[in-house]
């Protein structure tokens, strides 16, 4: 290797390492902050010392989280919730996606517009709507028939099960499949769900990948609005609506840090497990996520 | 086995019709070539017949049964695409046992056909292997293979042979064939090569612009072509096409000039030319040979000489200043600019109402 290009090299390393502490450091700040006192949480926080551990250092704020909410009921509520939410997702985001483009169906144009256009409405211009008729539908339970859907997980999970854009990235990830591949496995004598099954899904990983990180995150981290319209009883509360526990009486920031690092962690674990596809997909589609 | 007939067979895509009223009759065991340039809708006439689209109007019959209104997997058929179409996630063995799994086959039956498909094709060595570890040629005998397994009443091949390389495409042909004396199973196959379709099919269909041109035997297409396009079509190098004027007819003759050829008798009985007539002469390269110098109907000066081994192929700008090829044997020897006089026996020449 040529001085020249060591030099070149160490310049854009050192460049790409700037920009990975611009998005690491507010990470390592919450774990370092979650870890020391509210008096010198604040006075390191003017310094380099925020991002180090450094002083009093315990896990004190991590009993107190504990003890001031339900931290792990709510993790269960929003990783249900999630998990629930993702895999009917995937499922009837990708069979709707199969049926736009491989099945002919008179109007199939005009309900994929339509499908998409609704991607543009912000859900704070349909959240009352949406409120009024949850609270007026049935459900059947084991107590038979109820009616209204306010204080449940299904409130919770059905509203948000599909949306536009899962369909659409379906959509334009099934159209860039060879169509000879479905087109023979219909002359092999598979029936419509068959291909879909054993041939379409299988050669998706990447979409599933994307769509699955996208759906997580915005059920895990951006679920707030909607539960404290819908949900009022504690214990079917996520994770967003509970961090509202720690600015009541008095805002506890290292009870907050604490809180935060806790329910860090599945985000982390669910994005490295998908990472690779993720990045893949991301590659080859130019979708952005 | 099965034998297909097509009747007023037509399909529009929107408002552009791509095939025009096709009848076409396939006999049980036949092996029928669709043959024609791109967008002759000779693909389409395949997806038509595999149900793969759906026929405006007309009908198709496969074994005596319509079939228009069935779906692909109800009508008995195999097909083997050009890009393969073999599934990249699954193992060679999962590929060719696709359709007999579908069908929820006896597992111990579906692995003895494997395994006998494996052995026609020599790949039982393969069948562990994934699709991305195979090269075009093993990926198309996969495709074949999962064909042969269902033993389907008909054979469809879209173009099987354009991915690969020459010498593959010639060895791959050569399965194919042996595959059909083997199986004697109907098969169609889709090609814009005429060297494929005349050395592949029982009969060629030529098509163009979503109409049958001629259907026949090779040779009969070859030696007795009904018009200008078939003629042009197949046979290598082309066949040469000159313009003519009908001087005088009789039973069996008709005798033309043209500024290049005075006075030239063709033979042609049950002929409907009139005198004065425009016409267009063809004659194939392979028919044309050098005469002594000036004494051949054909006068002109060479263009270009292509040596090719086992002939050499001539270009010859004639005195009229049309330019005609013809294919020598392999030890002619002339050069760009030399006078020469190309002959041919008039039997051979064809005479064309259409004209230029």
């Amino acid at each position: 290797m040529t001085l020249e290009r060591k030099v070149r090299l160490s310049g854009l390393y050192l460049f790409l390492g700037f920009i990975a502490c611009i998005f690491v450091l507010p990470i390592v700040f919450m774990v370092m902050s979650s870890l020391k006192p509210d008096l010198q949480l604040l006075s390191d926080s003017s310094s380099m010392r925020a991002f180090l551990p450094v002083g009093d250092i315990g896990v004190d704020n991590y009993r107190d989280a504990f003890s001031r909410a339900p931290v792990g009921l709510f993790i269960f509520n929003s990783v249900f919730i999630t998990a629930t939410t993702l895999l009917l997702s995937l499922f009837l985001a990708s069979i709707a996606a199969f049926s736009f483009v491989f099945i002919e169906w008179r109007g199939k144009a005009v309900v994929l517009a339509i499908i998409i256009a609704t991607y543009i409405l912000p859900f704070e211009t349909v959240a009352v709507p949406l409120l009024l008729l949850v609270n007026n539908l049935p459900w059947l339970s084991t107590e038979g028939v109820t009616w209204g859907w306010l204080n449940s997980y299904q409130v919770q999970i059905v509203p948000w099960i599909i949306r536009a854009l899962e369909i659409f990235l379906f959509v334009q990830y099934f159209r860039d499949l060879p169509r000879d591949l479905v087109e023979s496995a219909r002359v092999e004598g598979a029936s419509w769900f068959q291909i879909y099954r054993r041939v379409v899904m299988p050669l998706s990983g990447p979409v599933i990948a994307t769509v699955a990180i996208l759906k997580f995150l915005e059920m895990y981290n951006n679920q707030f609005i909607w539960p404290i319209m819908v949900v009022q009883e504690e214990g079917l509360r996520p994770i967003m609506v509970g961090l509202l526990y720690f600015f009541q009486l008095n805002t506890a920031w290292g009870e907050i840090m604490a809180y935060l690092t806790i329910i860090t962690v599945p985000v982390l674990a669910f994005y490295l497990m998908l990472q690779r596809a993720f990045i893949a997909s991301i590659a080859s589609t130019g979708v952005k996520g | 086995m099965a034998g297909i007939q097509l009747s007023n067979l037509r399909k529009q895509f929107g408002t552009v019709e791509v095939i025009r009223g096709v009848d076409i009759d396939i006999r049980d065991g036949e092996f029928v070539v669709f043959v024609g340039p791109s967008g002759c809708g000779k693909s389409t006439l395949l997806r038509l017949i595999a149900g793969l689209e759906d026929i405006t109007s007309g009908e198709i019959r496969i074994d005596g049964r319509v079939v228009n209104d069935l779906e692909p997997k109800e009508r008995g058929i195999a097909m083997v695409f050009q890009s393969y179409a073999i599934f990249p996630h699954m193992t060679v063995r999962e590929n060719i046992a696709f359709g007999l799994t579908i069908r929820r086959e006896n597992r111990k039956a579906v692995e003895q056909k494997v395994a006998e498909a494996a052995r026609m094709l020599q790949m039982e060595n393969l069948l562990d292997r994934r699709p991305s570890q195979l090269s075009g040629g093993q990926r198309q005998r996969v495709a074949i293979g999962r064909a042969i397994v269902r033993d389907p009443s008909v054979f469809l091949f879209d173009e099987p042979l354009s991915n690969l390389d020459a010498a593959l495409r010639m060895s791959t042909r050569q399965e194919i064939a042996a595959l059909h004396s083997q199986l004697k199973t109907t098969m169609i196959y889709v090609t814009h090569d005429q060297v494929e379709a005349m050395t592949l099919a029982d009969k060629i269909v030529v098509l163009r612009d979503g109409e049958v041109m001629q259907a026949g035997e090779p040779m009969h297409l070859y030696h007795q072509p009904a018009n200008l396009f078939v003629a042009g079509f197949l046979g290598a190098p082309s066949m040469n096409f000159i313009s003519v004027t009908v001087a005088a007819v009789d039973a069996s003759t008709v005798r033309i000039s043209a500024p290049a050829i005075d006075g030239f008798a063709v033979e042609k009985s049950g002929h409907g030319f009139t005198a004065g007539q425009q016409a267009t002469l063809g004659i194939r390269p392979q028919q044309l040979r050098l005469a002594p110098k000036g004494t051949g109907p054909l006068n002109g000066r060479v263009v270009l000489t292509e040596r090719l081994g086992s002939e050499t192929i001539v270009d010859v700008r004639l005195n009229s200043s049309d330019i005609i090829v013809a294919a020598l044997p392999e030890d002619t020897i002339l050069h760009p600019g030399d006078a020469v006089s190309l002959g041919f026996d008039r039997a051979h020449a064809h005479l064309f109402e259409e004209t230029l």
